[in-house]
């Protein structure tokens, strides 16, 4: 980490040492090479904790679906996939999975799997997918380097991409293991916004496509789309209003629009959402107005001034009427489907609390609170604004795109914390800029004082650094800088910078280093934690208890968990779930949880009605783990309480609307199906020796109700450290 | 009539002298001694035969259907130890399988059968409370089935306890029970094929242990290592536990689920190493590795992910190393042996399906192999593995097995040979190390195919191409510049505002254009055609475009109090000179392209 942080800054010295056997061109490119190979390295090196410490697993939730769909791919073949029914999840209603997911990345861990096999080697497709992540940051680092190049400089780029290489924010999503769409999507993001500015700068129909394609990438692997749909129609909105319109502009938009949503609609999640939904409206109405702007020019060539001001006006009207009138009509006709709750809650943080609770209860769709921002981000968050300063000072097509992007990501992330994802690569990029153009020149003039050349009018170099200046209108610091020849104290000065410099990019590797072992390289399937003499202990007791299921239920069994645990329970144990995390019906889930907040009989009755075999709770009361059903219960009861309205969620709290567990919880609580499966049998224990039996170590108190019987349910699996708990739903009396 | 009298006593003394000669030569047997051993998870039936003094040159052992379906192995030994050789005989009885044991002499009176049996003992009840004992039950014949006539016969059965329920206890003759053991018999003049059976129920806390599938799958290679990966797929057979499973009974009580399996040991060779324990959804930390110890090897204990109660399942890999020279041998001639061991490493169970499969390397022709057990398996094939840079693929053998007590003892090992050529050992080496080479190769060739043609040996020249980029990037931008400050001249403009700004842009251009005839200069000498035609169009783009600047600005001087015309003229101006840029950036790309 160290040696990346130096090599970021020896950059500007390395470029001007004479070799013999190597031109000043190709010592830039070996230059450019390397330390885009060394970044590569660490962004691949510092997403391999997880696999180190723990071994080369799936993490979390999430991916174990796309690792499950990966497998079904590479196993049954594109058309077994794109036909794919899974009847083991939501079970009795099953998932139109080939429909409903977004493919890229299993394609993508497919095709890597697939030229490996062919290249004689027999890789499994658990550690492909494993690996997708950090082999994606890698290209990344590339992607990022040639974005910032083309907005700015090559130097802006280095920096940039030895940001990205290891910034938390984009880290948290990449590590080794969290085989998740954004790993691959964020990549093609900024491929995407590499392409856009590209073609924009030299409007030519090649790069157009490109961007197309890219832009095809990016929908198959994430929803996150959204953005890029969006912020194009935005950005051709701000150039026009600039008055930056060029034709080029004109050729990148209507390319991109017109083949990239026809490639969008390839993608069958997508389908014709693309041209209906809210969401995608945006970049049509932005397509229809550049249309009426290139014509109007045009007329405006054409006819004379008075003529074309009435004439325009009538234009106006006239397609102003049409264009409301269409809106109007596609509403009523419901041809525009309406807005989703999550793109709404991005308008408003607060909209999902009030009217979403499925949405409120994921922790990542959360707003940011704000010391995420430094942990995330650390310094880039401080230079993001340097760099915004320095793209107005050289300002251009590209430049505008950058600053669009880095403010719109900015608000976004506060919104939610899962964005930080999209404005981690927009504050490395500005960083990189800011860091770029607050050394280079510095630097320069160092080697300049220190060489005390004497042919200035000669060299050529020269030469274009006073023409240069000269241009960007600051006579006065081309003058400055001349004069300040032999000034010490500038040159002292100089030094401290650079000093500085060097310090925080040491200060921002080592905590990135840090963020990357100790935040976010936790598998979540396997927990760990360290005994008083610093020894590491696992807790594997989510493996243990999927493993039993896997083998010790039948093969059809149908288990009922909270959604949260649906995915793992499919990937792990092979069996069939009622809710998972793909939260597509709010009902079920408000069943599901219906089930968990009812009293046992009642709870037994619907169990029956969804021919449940299997109830499985979290319980971390007696490990210590606070992420268990038990504190998540609050939410099963807000849910169902939106489709179920009987159920009151005062009557889990206690008399003065505490959430509690131990004396005086909500008399609701204690007598619900939760409650009664997590602490069965619980209180005849006692797990440690300075507290009383029955002692929930999560909720730091004696539970309220020690002793019961369970009519309805038993016991069929408890995991060592009581993590995971099955409980069987109980056949029904032979006689009545 | 006399004829037929005299033919029907001929008849009757041929008749007579056959019977004769066939009592004296009747095969029977004088006496059977029979152990049963039921205090492990499978049975160990130990029969002592002596044989009447007739012609013996082969023995039958016969076994019903059931009884041969829970049968792993029968080995016959004679009286001073020595295994006889028995073949199975094709089926030709639907509910027998016969077994055909080759006798070396006639001296030989005694023969030693020992079989054991898998899966005959079952718990009953099959589902029992979690704090009760388990008991098992076992049926069999009450005399040793055999197609021979015996003349006298017993049976002792050990029991692990002394807890023995016979089934119909009055109804069998001869039986007494004292202790862990059961008598029966002796039984005398026990016809062939005598098929009364008896049932006993037993105490026996232990787990039934089974292997549904085990795979002991060995890859050879030459070059160092060979590795060895078990998969197992248990179930514990033993009696199920009413009610589901209690974690706290299990941990605070030892009474509670006596017939569990919390973990087994493996015996690995003692150079083993780079030891995993996994199963399908990742690894398994609980579990210890010890030794190597001189004499056992080294010792790994695995604990499984949960407790195997009575009708529980797992099932879980295990994978090791070990270094190749033990184990294969050249024989000379590009001919080399492979000795395997059969049994798989964990041997603490009954195996019903016993898979190994042993890959050889990619190449191994003329293919022998032996193994010194008889009838050891069941049925052979090959099949084909692809493995690291395997291009044909390499040959597996596979050996499978139906019902498999693995002991430590009676295994005796699987020898291999195959011939395996020099070029097949050197490939492995040489495919990536000449990949690699290769691709350094075309890569240079096309750095310096590319340099050879873009001309570039020469470092001032590249800088002289970059100065000459630069310098119209800023003529380029001087235009912007220009264009900029003229359409922002809107409004009523006075005539000094406008020279005033029309001279600024010409003072630059002017000393643009010295350096630029400076530049060109230097170019022109350096003699590169290629350069000197794109600094000549360069320059007359730039001509073009002073020129329409410089029209421009002598007609509009006179025009400054017409302001529309001026406008539509400023309009026209940048058209021009935004198409003349295009251009002109289109240029600067290429030639950046080409830096």
């Amino acid at each position: 980490m160290k040696k990346n942080a130096v090599g970021m800054q020896t950059q500007p010295f390395v470029n001007y040492t004479k070799t013999i056997w190597l031109s000043t061109k190709q010592q830039q490119l070996l230059f450019r090479f390397a330390v885009l190979l060394i970044a590569c390295c660490v962004s691949f090196c510092i997403r391999l904790f997880a696999v180190i410490r723990y071994e080369s697993i799936i993490h979390e939730f999430d991916p174990w679906f796309n690792f499950r769909a990966t497998k079904v791919l590479v196993e049954q073949g594109t058309f077994e996939f794109w036909n794919w029914f899974d009847s083991a999840s939501w079970y009795p209603l099953g998932r139109i999975v080939g429909g409903t997911v977004y493919p890229g990345i299993m394609y993508t861990a497919a095709t890597i799997y697939h030229i490996l096999r062919a290249l004689t080697f027999p890789v499994d497709i658990k550690d492909v997918c494993v690996m997708m992540a950090p082999l994606f940051s890698c290209f990344t680092n590339i992607v990022t380097y040639f974005f910032t190049k083309q907005v700015s400089d090559p130097t802006a780029g280095l920096f940039a991409a030895c940001f990205i290489a290891m910034v938390p924010g984009y880290l948290s999503r990449s590590v080794a293991g969290s085989y998740d769409n954004e790993c691959v999507a964020i990549t093609a993001m900024i491929l995407c916004f590499f392409l856009i500015v590209k073609s924009v700068h030299t409007g030519s129909l090649f790069w157009s496509g490109l961007t197309c394609l890219a832009y095809l990438y990016m929908v198959a692997s994430w929803g996150g789309y959204v953005f890029i749909t969006n912020i194009y129609p935005i950005y051709v909105l701000v150039l026009i209003l600039c008055g930056r319109y060029s034709h080029r502009l004109y050729v990148a938009y209507s390319t991109f629009y017109v083949i990239g949503t026809l490639l969008s609609m390839q993608i069958r999640f997508v389908g014709f959402q693309a041209v209906q939904s809210s969401e995608h409206m945006g970049a049509l109405i932005v397509f229809v107005l550049l249309q009426c702007y290139c014509f109007v020019n045009w007329i405006r060539y054409l006819v004379p001034r008075d003529v074309f001001v009435t004439i325009s006006r009538i234009f106006l009207l006239v397609v102003g009427t049409m264009f409301i009138l269409a809106a109007f009509l596609a509403t009523a006709t419901g041809y525009l489907g309406p807005w989703t709750g999550r793109f709404y809650s991005l308008l408003d943080p607060t909209y999902a609390s009030k009217h979403i609770p499925i949405i409120a209860s994921v922790a990542e769709h959360q707003p940011t609170a704000w010391g995420s921002y430094f942990f995330d981000l650390h310094i880039l968050s401080m230079l993001v604004p340097a760099g915004i300063y320095f793209c107005f000072r050289n300002i251009n097509d590209g430049v505008i795109f950058l600053i669009l992007y880095g403010s719109f990501a900015a608000y976004f992330a506060g919104v939610m914390v899962r964005l930080m994802l999209v404005l981690a690569p927009a504050a490395c990029v500005l960083s990189g800029i800011a860091f770029s153009k607050l050394l280079v020149p510095n630097v320069t003039q160092l080697r300049k004082w220190e060489q005390n050349t004497e042919q200035t009018g000669h060299d050529a170099r020269t030469t274009y650094k006073r023409v240069e200046s000269k241009l960007s209108g600051s006579k006065k610091s081309a003058k400055s800088l001349e004069t300040s020849h032999d000034s010490g104290w500038m040159k002292v000065l100089i030094y401290i910078l650079l000093g500085g410099s060097m310090l925080v990019l040491f200060a921002y590797a080592r905590h990135c280093v840090w963020v990357a072992s100790e935040a976010y390289s936790q598998p979540s399937v396997v927990l760990s934690a360290r005994t008083s003499l610093g020894e590491r202990v696992f807790f594997d007791d989510f493996r243990e208890a999927y493993y039993w299921l896997r083998y010790n239920t039948k093969q059809d069994a149908k288990i009922l968990s909270w959604w949260d645990y649906g995915y793992q329970i499919s990937g792990f144990a092979n069996r069939t779930v009622i809710v998972d995390n793909n939260t597509w019906n709010n009902s079920h889930i408000a069943t599901v949880g219906r089930v968990l907040n009812s009293p046992e009989r009642k709870a037994f009755q619907i169990c029956k009605k969804l021919d449940v075999d299997y109830v499985l709770v979290i319980f971390g009361g007696a490990l210590g783990y606070s992420s268990d059903d038990i504190n998540k219960f609050l939410w099963p009861i807000r849910i169902s309480h939106s489709v179920d309205p009987t159920v009151d969620e005062s009557a889990y709290l206690t008399a003065d609307g505490n959430y509690r567990v131990g004396e005086g919880a909500g008399p609701a609580l204690v007598e619900s199906l939760m409650y009664k499966l997590c602490y069965y049998r619980f209180g005849e224990v006692q797990f440690d020796r300075g507290n009383p039996a029955g002692y929930d170590k999560v909720r730091g108190e004696v539970i309220a109700k020690k002793k019961f019987k369970l009519r309805y349910f038993e016991e069929a699996f408890t995991s060592r450290n009581w993590l995971v708990r099955i409980y069987h739903v109980k056949d029904l009396p032979n006689i009545g | 009539m006399n004829d037929w009298r005299r033919l029907g006593l001929l008849f009757f003394i041929v008749s007579l002298f056959q019977i004769v000669s066939s009592a004296k030569d009747a095969r029977k047997i004088e006496n059977i001694d029979r152990t049963i051993d039921l205090s492990k998870s499978f049975v160990t039936e130990k029969v002592v035969i002596k044989l009447n003094k007739a012609r013996w040159d082969t023995l039958e052992l016969i076994f019903p259907l059931q009884q041969y379906e829970s049968l792993a192995q029968v080995q016959v030994e004679d009286s001073s130890n020595h295994l006889l050789v028995v073949q199975k005989e094709q089926d030709t009885e639907a509910l027998f399988r016969k077994f055909v044991v080759v006798l070396n002499s006639t001296t030989e009176d005694t023969v030693k059968v020992t079989s054991l049996y898998m899966n005959c003992l079952k718990p009953k009840p099959p589902v029992i409370p979690n704090d009760a004992d388990q008991y098992l039950y076992y049926e069999n014949y009450v005399r040793y089935y055999c197609p021979y006539e015996v003349k006298e016969q017993k049976t002792t059965i050990n029991f692990p306890h002394s807890q023995i329920h016979f089934s119909d206890q009055e109804k069998l003759p001869e039986l007494s029970v004292s202790g862990k053991k059961a008598y029966l018999g002796p039984y005398k003049k026990v016809p062939a094929r005598d098929s009364m059976t008896f049932g006993v129920r037993f105490l026996h806390n232990i787990p039934l242990l089974t292997g549904i599938q085990v795979v002991n799958t060995l890859k050879s290679s030459h070059l160092g290592w060979m590795q060895v990966f078990e998969s197992y797929e248990l179930e514990n057979k033993g009696a199920k536990s009413k009610g589901g499973f209690s974690r706290l009974d299990f941990q605070s009580n030892s009474k509670y689920y006596k017939q569990v399996v919390e973990d087994v040991v493996a015996r690995l060779p003692s150079e083993a190493s780079d030891v995993s324990y996994k199963d399908y959804v990742g690894n398994i930390t609980s579990s210890h590795l010890r030794g190597p110890d001189r004499s056992k090897g080294r010792i790994l204990q695995l604990k499984f992910r949960f407790p195997l109660i009575g009708g529980w399942k797992n099932a879980f890999f295990i994978g090791y190393r070990v270094p190749s020279k033990k184990y294969l041998k050249s024989l000379g001639s590009n001919q080399y042996q492979l000795r395997v061991h059969i049994p798989p490493s964990i041997r603490s169970m009954v195996i019903e399906k016993y898979v190994l499969k042993v890959a050889l390397p990619e190449g191994a022709k003329n293919i022998v192999w032996n193994y010194s057990v008889p009838a050891a398996f069941d049925k052979m094939y090959n099949e084909t593995l692809f493995d690291l840079l395997d291009i044909q693929g390499r040959t597996l053998l596979v050996f499978e097995k139906r019902n498999m007590v693995p002991t430590d003892k009676n295994w005796g090992s699987l020898v291999i040979t195959y011939e395996l050529g020099m070029w097949n050992l050197l490939e492995k080496l040489l495919l990536p190390v000449t990949f690699v080479l290769v691709l350094l190769a075309c890569l240079s060739l096309i750095s310096r195919l590319s340099l050879y043609w873009r001309d570039d040996s020469e470092a001032s020249n590249s800088l002289l191409l970059s100065n000459l980029y630069s310098l119209h990037c800023a003529l380029s931008n001087t235009y912007k510049e220009a264009i900029y400050n003229f359409s922002t001249l809107k409004g009523p403009v006075s005539a000094e505002q406008f020279s005033s700004s029309y001279t600024c842009v010409h003072s630059h251009l002017k000393e643009l254009e010295l350096q630029l005839e400076y530049l060109n200069k230097t170019i022109a000498s350096s003699g590169n055609a290629k350069w000197v035609t794109v600094a000549n169009q360069l320059t007359e783009i730039y001509k073009a475009k002073h020129e329409i600047l410089q029209r421009w600005y002598s007609t509009t001087r006179s025009k400054l109090s017409n302001l529309s015309s001026l406008e539509k003229e400023i309009g026209q101006l940048s058209q021009h000179l935004e198409k003349e840029n295009v251009k002109l950036e289109k240029w600067l790309l290429d030639i950046q392209d080409e830096l």
